[in-house]
């Protein structure tokens, strides 16, 4: 899967956040804040192609989180970015 | 000649050949805009007629494939100063050109017009003159908004939305049903936030379809997204939608560079901070204006 093209991430207020790019565009649909590590996840993954499993060990990597927990939180990411329409198949 | 015009408080001057006819186009929009008195302009524009120039410099923009025939569209590149220069075509003739180059700075622009072309120049020249514009503008903290703006009880307001969403209608039914209640301009009204925190909502030489070129300002009372809904509500944005929102409506090319960005985005901060945003959900009647202005109104009277 692919994180779809148009979106930028920046902080807003110290607070990372997912934008469309452009104008005339539904802002709120697809309106998106992350936490810090969120942020990290989504530069990371940004332009390439990905499964869960690469996601997962990132946050391994990164955090030294347990490979359980982390498959975990990377679902939770994908699931996010799934729902607001931001993820290609 | 040259002519010399402030807008939202830049000194703007547009030089040319004396016997040009699209002076025409240009006065119908800036004249009422003209500088009492001579300036040091801030952005100095220099209209000629000719071949294109050879093009210089990496591409950074290429256009998309637009169907429409009304459509303007172009190509940019990027020259080792760091000025940007661009062609415009209509979609409907895509061998006619016209030319513009942008310095590093955003402070001088070059355009170049097809000759013999005038019909075809009166509908690109105001566009490429906009496309200046909004570029140089931001340096000096002034934003272009896609928004119709009125004025009422001394305040500009200015609605947002997608296309189609109805924020032309919705001024519209201010100007009918608030007292008081006065254009500003119904497509591309301009802020000006200075770092103080003060923001002012200028009217522009460029309006959409509407020949709306209003010399007025007036401190900038709230900037509201319009959505279509069967209520009228107004509701404040959080400051994520409110960001969105502005990101949305306040005009620019990214191609022109990460400094602008920086500039772009700490201005919309600056804004959210200082005016309310808020969302009208509403119907395109009378009562719509009046529950939005009403609400304004009493939210302005709580922050005193």
């Amino acid at each position: 899967m692919k994180i779809k093209k148009g979106f930028s991430l920046r902080r807003v207020m110290g607070r990372p956040m997912v934008l469309a790019e452009g104008n005339n565009v539904d802002v709120f649909g697809k309106l998106l804040t992350l936490n810090d590590s969120g942020a990290q996840l989504w530069s990371q993954l940004v332009g390439r192609d990905f499964e869960v499993a690469d996601a997962a060990a990132y946050l391994v990597d990164a955090y030294g989180i347990d490979p359980a927990q982390a498959r975990e939180d990377a679902e939770r990411f994908v699931a996010l970015l799934s729902d607001k329409g931001l993820i290609d198949a | 000649m040259t002519e010399q015009y402030i807008i939202a408080g830049m000194g703007v001057s547009i030089a040319a050949p004396d016997d040009l006819p699209l002076w025409r186009i240009v006065r119908q929009r800036f004249v009422p805009f003209a500088a009492a008195e001579a300036l040091e302009p801030d952005l100095a524009i220099t209209i000629a007629v000719g071949p294109m120039p050879a093009p210089q410099g990496e591409t950074i923009y290429e256009p998309d494939d637009y169907t429409e025939a009304e459509v303007i569209t172009g190509r940019a590149r990027r020259r080792r100063d760091g000025g940007v220069e661009m062609d415009f075509w209509l979609v409907a003739s895509p061998d006619e050109r016209a030319w513009m180059h942008i310095d590093a700075d955003l402070g001088r622009v070059e355009i170049m017009m097809p000759d013999g072309r005038d019909d075809y120049g009166a509908s690109l020249l105001p566009h490429i003159l906009m496309l200046a514009f909004m570029h140089s503008s931001l340096r000096h903290g002034v934003l272009m908004f896609h928004s119709s703006a009125v004025m009422a009880d001394g305040r500009a307001y200015l609605f947002q939305g997608r296309s189609g969403t109805g924020k032309s209608t919705h001024a519209t039914l201010w100007l009918k049903n608030i007292p008081g209640a006065r254009p500003l301009n119904d497509d591309h009204p301009l802020v000006r936030s200075t770092p103080e925190g003060e923001a002012i909502a200028y009217g522009s030489p460029w309006s959409g379809k509407t020949a709306c070129f209003r010399n007025e300002s007036a401190p900038l009372g709230a900037l509201v997204r319009i959505e279509r809904a069967k209520i009228n509500e107004l509701r404040p944005l959080t400051v994520f939608e409110a960001y969105a929102s502005l990101t949305a409506s306040v005009f620019y090319l990214p191609f022109f560079g990460e400094r602008l960005r920086e500039i772009r985005h700490n201005a919309i901060e600056r804004l959210i901070m200082t005016v309310p945003c808020c969302e009208m959900r509403c119907l395109p009647d009378a009562e719509a204006a009046r529950v939005c202005h009403k609400s304004l109104t009493e939210m302005q009277n709580k922050k005193k």
